[in-house]
């Protein structure tokens, strides 16, 4: 599976209501993926629109702040490295 | 008479055609909104309008203007990013109206508006440039120009070091014997192109093999696509960086280029005066059909090769722009 660009979490937007990291796709619609995936290893946003993806470029650990950011934990704990 | 023709991606209505007896000053294309500047000042637009980036929108049914809309007011120029717009009005004031979550309307902490908020004042003779998430304005300064940005700066395209955002205009360059003419802006980097054709300076997170070096001293006619750059010179064009969906510029047969400029993500030129040719990712089939192809998308598009697909008369005067996965074509005769 090949992406089109790579794109660190820090520049995508984060809903705390829908729980989706989303990235505007040069179609026009934007790209998204779910944190509870993310958390469960999914690195890869993909478009409604059309057939392109990015490669969200983070750590299990930066994900913290976000399950904070919704007033919720992650699923489970994230082990943070010493 | 001026005819204006568009293809591609047009999920929210941003594709409408047009003809006007006026002259067409420029065309400005955003995420899923499009504005036509014309001579005179008058703005039309067209497209997504959930922002409030065209127009204030007070319902729902008012998230998508169907149809080409006068706004209020003269203006010198315009520029659309994702769901903003800015533009500078007939007294020189910079303004801006829409979406900036990463500080694109250039007003500071607000994030959002719903009409027209005043950024500042400009010298007369100022003009717009913008990527998705950024917009520049080019103000004269004594005999030269300064350029003011704003917006993400997550890769130092406005300065170093690199920040979340920046939500003011920053100056950006200032040189009073340097006249700017235009700042050509990809996703992260931005490049300013002085009235003699000249790369002055360059910014941001650049693609690996373009050294600017090689080209300071060459005339050139720059433009960038999301996430590569090119650069016509000597009728030729030369690209530099991501090629995922053929996007880098290469042709069999060797094509004088009159000029050159770039989508989202795919290319369109200008080749003897009178024929469109366009080149890179073009599933929304804003390269054109494919030869041999039906009407039907049959992803064959997707990667397009250079493709001639559009030819005019030669008494007529063709421009080209690109938007967000779509080809604008401007004939005035």
């Amino acid at each position: 599976m090949s992406t089109y660009d790579q794109i660190e979490i820090e520049d995508m937007t984060f809903d705390v209501e829908t729980r989706l990291f989303t990235y505007p796709c040069p179609c026009g619609d934007r790209f998204e993926v779910y944190i509870d995936d993310m958390f469960d290893g999914e690195n890869i946003a993909v478009c409604p629109s059309c057939s392109l993806m990015i490669e969200v470029i983070f750590e299990k650990e930066d994900l913290q702040e976000y399950y904070e950011e919704a007033g919720t934990q992650p699923p489970e704990p994230i082990a943070v490295a010493a | 008479m001026t005819r204006i023709y568009s293809f591609g991606s047009n999920g929210n209505y941003q594709l409408r055609p047009l003809s006007l007896p006026d002259h067409l000053k420029k065309v400005s294309c955003g995420g899923n909104h499009t504005l036509l500047l014309l001579g005179d000042g008058r703005l039309y637009g067209c497209g997504g309008n959930n922002e409030s980036q065209l127009g204030f929108r007070n319902k729902e049914e008012e998230d998508h203007w169907v149809e080409w809309q006068l706004l209020e007011g003269i203006y010198e120029d315009v520029t659309c990013g994702w769901d903003f717009t800015v533009v500078i009005d007939a007294s020189n004031q910079l303004l801006a109206r829409g979406s900036g979550l990463k500080g694109e309307l250039g007003i500071g902490e607000t994030k959002r508006s719903s009409h027209f908020a005043k950024i500042m004042d400009l010298e007369k003779g100022s003009k717009l440039f913008s990527s998705f998430q950024n917009c520049v304005v080019v103000e004269p300064y004594g005999k030269g120009s300064r350029v003011l940005g704003w917006g993400s700066n997550t890769k130092c395209q406005i300065r170093i070091p690199k920040c979340r955002m920046i939500n003011r205009p920053y100056v950006m360059y200032a040189n009073k014997d340097t006249l700017i003419d235009y700042v050509a802006m990809g996703k992260d980097f931005m490049l300013m192109v002085d009235v003699h054709s000249r790369i002055v300076h360059a910014q941001g997170f650049l693609p690996q093999e373009f050294h600017i070096q090689e080209w300071l001293d060459k005339p050139v006619q720059v433009s960038c696509m999301w996430s590569s750059l090119h650069i016509c010179y000597n009728r030729t064009i030369h690209s530099y960086g991501n090629n995922s969906h053929g996007q880098l510029y290469t042709s069999q047969d060797p094509l004088e280029v009159d000029s050159l400029t770039t989508g989202s993500e795919h290319g369109i030129l200008i080749h003897n005066q009178n024929q469109v040719f366009s080149w890179g990712w073009g599933e929304h089939g804003n390269c054109g059909r494919i030869d041999g192809r039906g009407l039907t998308n049959d992803y064959s598009n997707v990667v397009s090769p250079l493709n001639k697909i559009f030819t005019v008369d030669p008494d007529t005067t063709l421009r080209i722009y690109g938007g967000y996965a779509s080809t604008w074509i401007v004939c005035e005769c």
